[in-house]
């Protein structure tokens, strides 16, 4: 699955809020680096991506945060610049336009503008050459959450509709070219083995595929817990509440830690029957590949995690996985 | 403030960043009101359809309805952004102005897309269902948003985006003569202008342009209103509360919520620590005889659960220290376990209801609970 992954200029991840859409895109952006030079993208990044390298937060423009892997943050207002400092005719200055009272409208209100030029940066960067050869060899964007990443990807589409003439048009055009060009572009979806989220995930599968029509690399479902129990296991008064009662007293912990840690047992158990209900659940509603990553008891939240998740993924090309049972 | 405090206020609006329990968090402290008021309403956003349907508002939108609950007047409704602010231009254009406005494609993208307007229409609800004197208690849960924050500044947004003063002064000449003007316009009479009008389709300016001039009749009104529903969140009956998980960025935010709201004069109430996984620590020796005995006794049939209670007991610890800190805990009012499946249905609702009550008491910890902690884990 990674290899089909990772053999594409860009790669778009995007899902739920929260669910995990960093950690994966940055996961994934590590791994690629290791054969492939890599981009990674983020956009309106509040708290960068780039403290898991601990480096300082990453800007407009493009830098290394570990070897062969750079970041870029892009955000809307920039790329709006960006593009205007290409087009603007010779004696009219980015600065006195941007000045102007209603350029605020035009890029706040103006339906798409933020987004498609946003899009249209990404595909700028897909463009750069180094001595004639792509500059980056895979793109892998920490994409906008699911209303966001929809409007991003409607948005060269419904310029083109609008709008028949003019610079912008003709560069919509382009982008829904690009963003269609299934060996160019795929999307990623993460999700968590929870209700919204994975209602969310078969949505937006549906739209991005029929109505958007960008093509689809699989789906990560995040903070999968182990299967350590079965039902029956945990009963009380059996051979393991014994056997657990001994082991706490030669720990030396009180009887008040064997009810905690029957509970957190039992906790466990009914949210990994849970996360295999909706295993099972995306596994008939959604196509593979199926990337399974676990849930990281022991993490900062930053680093670690991201390495962690960036080890399974690499198992999983040796192993690919098949839909939940 | 503890949550019986919490619930004596006659609005409570909860806020958080995407994912936190905020919707669930709502309902629950809306059936605990239900207890003791009159009649309580929920207006919910984007419930989870399980959810949604155990309190019997799957298909009805933007009107409450009543919980088919026993002993308890609770109302719960959706929210639906897109009729509110139909429904607020109905108010107050003219029909003629009216049907334009609707129709106008400018509007449609504020209406619909533009970030922002979703929060300030769930305030605009919030005041008509203030204003109908029905109920004694308001729960109001907010949009999933990347920053809490933007809850608090959607009205000043979506004030500044319509307010069109600049634009009517930039091109009033031409506002009243109406279309004509664009060509007025484009002859280059602003360059800058007709510039950005080449670069972002002549289409655009023509909707803003027929949008401003139908909405000037009604900017009056709307804005005196924008006034009333800010004036609202910043009284005392309304009490603010910030969801939060124990995430690193759920907290952050939560903790920057915490700032503006006091730094405005706005009614900061406290946190709601959510989905937080509370054990007994272990001290450091126990700790290390924990982990010796797990890799002594790899086969033996207690193994399982020990080897899950060490993965617990880090969660529990990396929770904690990320509670600590990004928030005061002498402000947290209560702090909810991981219940043991998600929050579908009324059950699931007042499991969630009766931790509040659990955990609030004489939880007024110092900032630095630490390895101490004990919570109530149920
Ligand atoms: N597999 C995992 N195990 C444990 N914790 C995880 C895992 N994946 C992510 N997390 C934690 O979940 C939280 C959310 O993760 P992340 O920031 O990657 O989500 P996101 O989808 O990018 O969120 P947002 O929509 O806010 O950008 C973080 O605190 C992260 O540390
Ligand atoms: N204490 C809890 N124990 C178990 N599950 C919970 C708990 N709190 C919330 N959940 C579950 O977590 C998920 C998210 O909760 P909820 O929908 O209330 O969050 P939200 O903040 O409203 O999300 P959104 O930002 O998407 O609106 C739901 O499936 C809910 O059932
Ligand atoms: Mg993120
Ligand atoms: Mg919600």
């Amino acid at each position: 699955m990674l290899r089909e992954l990772l053999a594409r200029r860009l790669v778009i991840v995007t899902g739920k809020g929260g669910v995990g859409k960093s950690t994966i895109a940055t996961a994934l952006a590590l791994l690629a680096s290791r054969q492939k030079r890599t981009l990674l993208v983020e956009l309106e990044a509040q708290r960068s991506i780039a403290r898991f390298f601990g480096k300082p937060p990453a800007g407009y423009e493009a830098a290394e945060v570990a070897p062969n892997l750079s970041l870029i943050n892009i955000t809307g207002p920039e790329a709006i610049r960006d593009y205007l400092q290409l087009i603007v005719p010779v004696g009219l200055l980015v600065e006195k336009i941007t000045a102007h009272p209603l350029y605020r409208y035009f890029t706040e209100a103006a339906p798409g503008i933020k987004e498609l030029l946003t899009f249209g940066k990404i595909w700028k960067l897909e463009d750069e050459k180094h001595r004639h050869r792509p500059l980056y060899d895979l793109i892998v964007v920490d994409g906008f959450p699911t209303g966001q990443a929809l409007n991003m990807f409607r948005s060269p589409i419904e310029v083109c509709e609008t709008l028949k003439v003019g610079p912008i048009a003709s560069k919509a055009r382009h982008l829904v070219d690009l963003m269609r060009d299934a060996e160019k572009t795929a999307f990623l979806l993460a999700t968590l083995p929870e209700e919204m989220p994975v209602a969310e995930s078969i949505e937006l599968y549906r739209t991005l595929t029929r109505d958007i029509r960008i093509a689809y690399a699989g789906i990560a479902v995040n903070a999968i817990l182990p299967k350590r129990f079965r039902r029956e296991n945990l009963g009380r008064g059996g051979e393991i509440q014994r056997a657990v009662g001994e082991a706490f007293r030669e720990i030396g912990a009180g009887d008040s830690h064997v009810v905690h840690a029957y509970r957190a047992a039992h906790e466990e158990m009914r949210w990994r029957l849970t996360h295999e209900h909706y295993l099972k659940r995306l596994a008939s509603e959604l196509p593979g590949p199926f990337l399974h990553l676990p849930f990281v008891f022991k993490s900062d939240g930053g680093g670690e995690l991201v390495e962690r998740i960036a080890a399974v993924m690499a198992g999983e090309i040796a192993v690919p996985l098949r839909a939940a049972r | 403030m503890t949550i019986a405090e919490l619930l004596e206020h006659r609005i409570i609006v909860c806020c958080g960043s995407g994912g936190v329990g905020k919707t669930s968090v709502s309902a629950a402290l809306a059936l605990r009101a239900a207890g003791r008021s009159t009649k309580v309403v929920v207006a919910t956003i984007d419930p989870a359809r399980r959810l949604a349907t155990a309190m019997g508002i799957e298909t009805l939108r933007n009107e409450p309805r009543r919980v088919k609950l026993e002993g308890a007047n609770l109302w719960a409704m959706m929210l639906d952004s897109k009729s509110t602010f139909d429904a607020l231009i109905s108010r107050y254009a003219t029909p003629e102005t009216r049907d334009e406005i609707l129709a106008n494609r400018f509007y449609q993208a504020i209406s619909s897309r533009i970030a922002g307007t979703e929060n300030y229409m769930a305030m605009e609800k919030l005041y008509e269902l203030d204003g109908r004197k029905e109920f004694g208690t308001i729960v109001l849960d907010t949009p999933p948003t990347r920053h809490a924050l933007d809850f608090l500044d959607s009205p000043a947004r979506m004030q500044n985006m319509l307010q069109g003063s600049i634009l009517k002064w930039l091109v009033k000449p031409y506002f009243e003569a109406g279309r004509i003007s664009l060509g007025f316009l484009r002859r280059g009479t602003d360059r800058l202008v007709s510039f950005l009008d080449h670069v972002f389709g002549l289409q655009f300016l023509h909707d803003l342009s027929d949008f401003f001039r139908a909405f000037n009749s009604m900017y009056d009104g709307f804005r005196e209103r924008s006034g009333k529903v800010q004036q609202l969140l910043l009284s005392h009956d309304v009490a603010f509360v910030a969801v939060a998980a124990p995430t690193e960025i759920s907290l952050a935010e939560a903790a920057a919520f915490q700032s503006t709201l006091e730094g405005r004069g706005m009614n900061f109430a406290g946190f709601i620590l959510n989905r937080v996984h509370g054990l007994e620590a272990f001290t450091q020796p126990q700790r290390k005889r924990l982990d010796d005995w797990r890799r002594s006794h790899p086969d033996h049939p207690a193994a399982g659960v020990l080897s899950n209670y060490a993965d617990y007991q880090d969660l529990a610890e990396a929770e904690g220290r990320l509670i600590d800190r990004w928030i005061d805990r002498g402000r947290v009012l209560t702090v909810l376990p991981v219940l043991e499946e998600d929050i579908h249905d009324m059950h699931g609702l007042r499991r969630l209801a009766e931790c509040m009550d659990a955990a609030s008491g004489g939880r007024k910890r110092g900032r630095r609970g630490g390895t101490e902690r004990k919570k109530e884990y149920s």
